[in-house]
């Protein structure tokens, strides 16, 4: 057997130990193996000093603990072979959704778009089952037995190998990052965005709640990039449009926009296929800020499944959309 | 005589540093990669080694 863990490449040791300081008689142990064969000496401290009997084995794990004490004058234990392929392989533990989260996504420019995943836990863990895409249909990509290291990365490129293909929208996406029971955590993307050159991306955190930031995959978040003015020059002139609140949300949700002049107003809620949902808005309106609720209904009043929604809002002929996702 | 207590010290912190199960001893099987070496459990450290005990007879 430990001629065969040895072939096998297992990191496991054999050491005889002898009590007879008659060396002679060891060639008994040390004719047919290649393991390490010891006498100790009278007053034979090892034995003393590990409560050993005569044909006793012990076994040690890596951090030289003991696992296994036993007489085997009548043969090997049966789970010898299994216990040191244990220690050997030490399962990894599945990953906990929450302390993986989806810490960084990049959505175009170069680098392309990655999505980085961040283990918060303390412990390294395997994403083994766990999914990740761009919807909820959660069928592009599954995890195989990734570990993560506690406080460390997984980053993966769109189109890679063992990675995700759906790539990332810069008018803005979600990614929804799912475990092996369908448990999902969903983070929202921005439309890309442009500073110094550089295609930022958008940091994340154990909430889901992101900001802008320099690309930074497979390393710490940098801090958040205030882009007040460069903000500012991509709002359109009459009209700004924020993110919806909650979100995700169940069964409602606020959408607010602010009017920098009245103006005739139009907020329509599509869903992914283009068709219209419900047109909350349909009237002329006064500067200033302005919200309106969605409770996932259609036009006739209806409950709308669970979904990615996007709300569009019009104001003369320029016009708006954002994503919203609805989980029930 | 300096030398002896330096070595008892180095003795004495080992022991506590790897804790009860340690040892050296000499390997006398020359077909072993370690012949000739003094080995014990931290002579393997990262590995699982099994220690087997009994007689040459």
């Amino acid at each position: 057997m430990y001629d065969n863990l040895k072939s096998e490449g297992l990191p496991v040791e054999l050491i005889g130990i002898g009590k007879d300081t008659h060396i002679s008689g060891s060639t008994n142990w040390t004719d047919d193996n290649d393991a390490s064969v010891c006498a100790d000496e009278s007053p034979f401290q090892i034995w003393t000093d590990w409560g050993a009997s005569q044909r006793d084995l012990y076994v040690l794990d890596f951090d030289g603990s003991l696992v296994l004490h036993q007489n085997v004058s009548s043969g090997l234990p049966d789970n010898l072979e299994n216990l040191l392929y244990s220690l050997a392989n030490p399962l990894t533990t599945a990953c906990i959704l929450g302390d993986v989260y989806v810490s960084e996504g990049h959505t175009s420019g170069s680098p392309e778009d990655y999505i980085e995943i961040y283990n918060s836990g303390e412990d390294e863990c395997s994403l083994e089952g766990f999914q990740l895409d761009d919807n909820e249909e959660l069928d592009d990509f599954t995890f195989g037995n990734v570990i993560i290291p506690a406080g460390g990365y997984w980053v993966g490129y769109e189109d890679q190998d063992s990675s995700f293909s759906s790539g990332l929208s810069s008018s803005g996406d979600i990614i929804v990052f799912a475990d092996s029971s369908g448990t999902s955590l969903i983070v929202t993307l921005e439309p890309s965005l442009e500073y110094d050159g550089l295609e930022l991306s958008q940091s994340f955190n154990e909430n889901g709640e992101g900001c802008y930031t320099n690309p930074t995959p497979g390393e710490a978040n940098g801090d958040c990039i205030t882009l007040e003015n460069d903000i500012e020059s991509i709002i359109l002139d009459n009209f700004r449009i924020y993110q919806n609140y909650p979100n995700p949300f169940n069964p409602t949700t606020q959408i607010r926009y602010e009017l920098h002049e009245d103006a005739y107003v139009s907020v329509k809620v599509y869903d992914v296929m283009g068709k219209v949902i419900n047109n909350l808005i349909m009237n002329s309106q006064t500067a200033g800020y302005k919200t309106v609720r969605w409770n996932a209904t259609n036009n006739v009043g209806e409950s709308v499944p669970t979904g990615v929604y996007i709300y569009e809002i019009q104001v003369g002929d320029y016009s708006q959309r954002k994503k919203m996702i609805l989980l029930k | 005589m300096f030398n002896i207590v330096k070595n008892l010290y180095k003795i004495f912190f080992l022991s506590v540093l790897l804790g009860q199960y340690e040892y050296n001893l000499e390997d006398i099987n020359p077909t072993s990669e370690s012949y000739g070496e003094l080995v014990g459990t931290s002579y393997f450290e990262g590995n699982i080694t099994l220690h087997y005990f009994g007689h040459f007879t």
